[in-house]
């Protein structure tokens, strides 16, 4: 009944209360101190030639580190053969151990190429190694040859099965060279080639191809 | 039975029941840590130990971080005790806190889900301060978003009021 409730008296439930707050034992509250932790840096990390690690190699605890040297292929094609499309085989200039533990891993002329994805293991879980070229190697009197004419092999010393920056021919543009699944190092050498398919003006004919190493 | 017999005897239990309690107070009781302080940006930076994967690589990630631990143990001044910092389960991936103190709390590691006495005698001062540097790890391939750990101290009751 409404008469009831006018006649409870309104203090009853705030004593009530208060008794109960006093009964605890130790009036300690829930508390903690809380600390988060962000993830593992995600990390890439490409050498194309020459590269430098600080600290000795990787398995010694190196630390990769950037190197802007741009290595130098080239072949010097006698002129009684030009153009009879016998492949004319490239040198490089680049250093041929592995930073992996100092291994010789690349024979005499030929272009180390590797590096590693490093993150967690979310859905990031590959990047893409690729490149991009110029249409034509050009020479400074204008003339062209075409960047298809030059190819690639690719080895490691003590490697057996397919290579994971396999072989292949370039292409004008940007262009898709490999798949690197995360945290995995990765490293082939590429050996190349001049395709000599045609005769073209004396000259020597230039071409840069940078290769890129991306990550979602 | 008679009513008051009965009642004597439920008197009995209860009284049996509760004398190892008072003599052993060996409940952990939360302790009142809510002046600590962690002093480090919102987030750790955690680096991998190894930047380099490949095989037999670790994907350990650490990161470290300074604590200034405030421990309000008033409730129990005189008293002996045991408290231990208690690290909350991470389901997701397992962490390793490991720190070093500088007195009058001991240095020690503790993994998640489990604890690690910090202190044990007699609670001298309303309130311990002191200051960990604390290293935590964590398996960097597991921990792919942000992750709270929550660390609480408990205490263990040697001795009656």
């Amino acid at each position: 009944m409404s008469h009831d409730r006018t006649d409870a008296r309104p203090g009853r439930p705030i004593l009530t209360m208060l008794a109960l707050a006093l009964a605890l034992p130790h009036p300690s509250p829930a508390s903690a101190y809380q600390v988060t932790i962000g993830t593992g840096t995600r990390a890439l990390y490409l050498r194309v030639g020459d590269g430098t690690i600080t600290g000795g190699t990787y398995n010694a605890g190196g630390t990769p580190a950037a190197n802007t040297t741009v290595n130098l292929v080239s072949v010097t094609v006698p002129a009684a053969v030009v153009g009879n499309t016998v492949n004319q085989a490239m040198t490089g200039t680049g250093r041929l151990t592995s930073d992996l533990d100092n291994f010789v891993f690349c024979g005499a002329g030929q272009t180390y190429i590797g590096g590693f994805f490093r993150t967690p293991n979310n859905n990031a879980a590959t990047a893409t190694l690729g490149y991009n070229a110029p249409a034509t190697l050009t020479s400074a009197g204008g003339d062209n040859i075409p960047i298809s004419q030059i190819t690639w092999t690719s080895s490691g010393n003590g490697d057996t099965g397919a290579q994971p920056i396999p072989g292949g021919t370039f292409a004008a543009g940007t262009q898709p060279l490999a798949t690197i699944n995360r945290n995995t190092w990765v490293e082939s050498c590429h050996s190349f080639a001049y395709g000599n398919d045609a005769i073209v003006a004396a000259g020597t004919y230039n071409a840069r191809v940078t290769y890129t190493f991306a990550a979602p | 039975m008679s009513l008051k017999a009965a009642l004597a005897v439920m008197m009995g239990f209860a009284l049996a029941a509760a004398a190892p309690a008072v003599a052993q107070s060996s409940a952990a009781l939360p302790v009142d840590d809510r002046a600590s302080q962690v002093m480090t940006p919102s987030e750790v930076a955690m680096k991998w130990d190894s930047l380099v994967p490949g095989p037999g690589r670790s994907d350990r990630i650490t990161g470290q971080v300074l604590i200034l631990v405030r421990l309000d143990v008033s409730s129990w001044q005189g008293r002996q005790g045991r408290i231990y910092q208690r690290l909350a389960p991470q389901p997701g991936s397992p962490v390793v806190a490991h720190w070093t103190s500088q007195g009058p709390l001991l240095p020690g590691s503790v993994r998640d889900g489990e604890r690690t006495l910090v202190y044990s005698g007699t609670l001298l001062t309303p309130r311990m301060e002191d200051t960990f540097r604390m290293t935590l790890e964590a398996d960097g391939g597991r921990v792919v978003r942000p992750q709270n750990l929550d660390f609480t101290f408990e205490i263990e009751l040697e001795s009656a009021p």
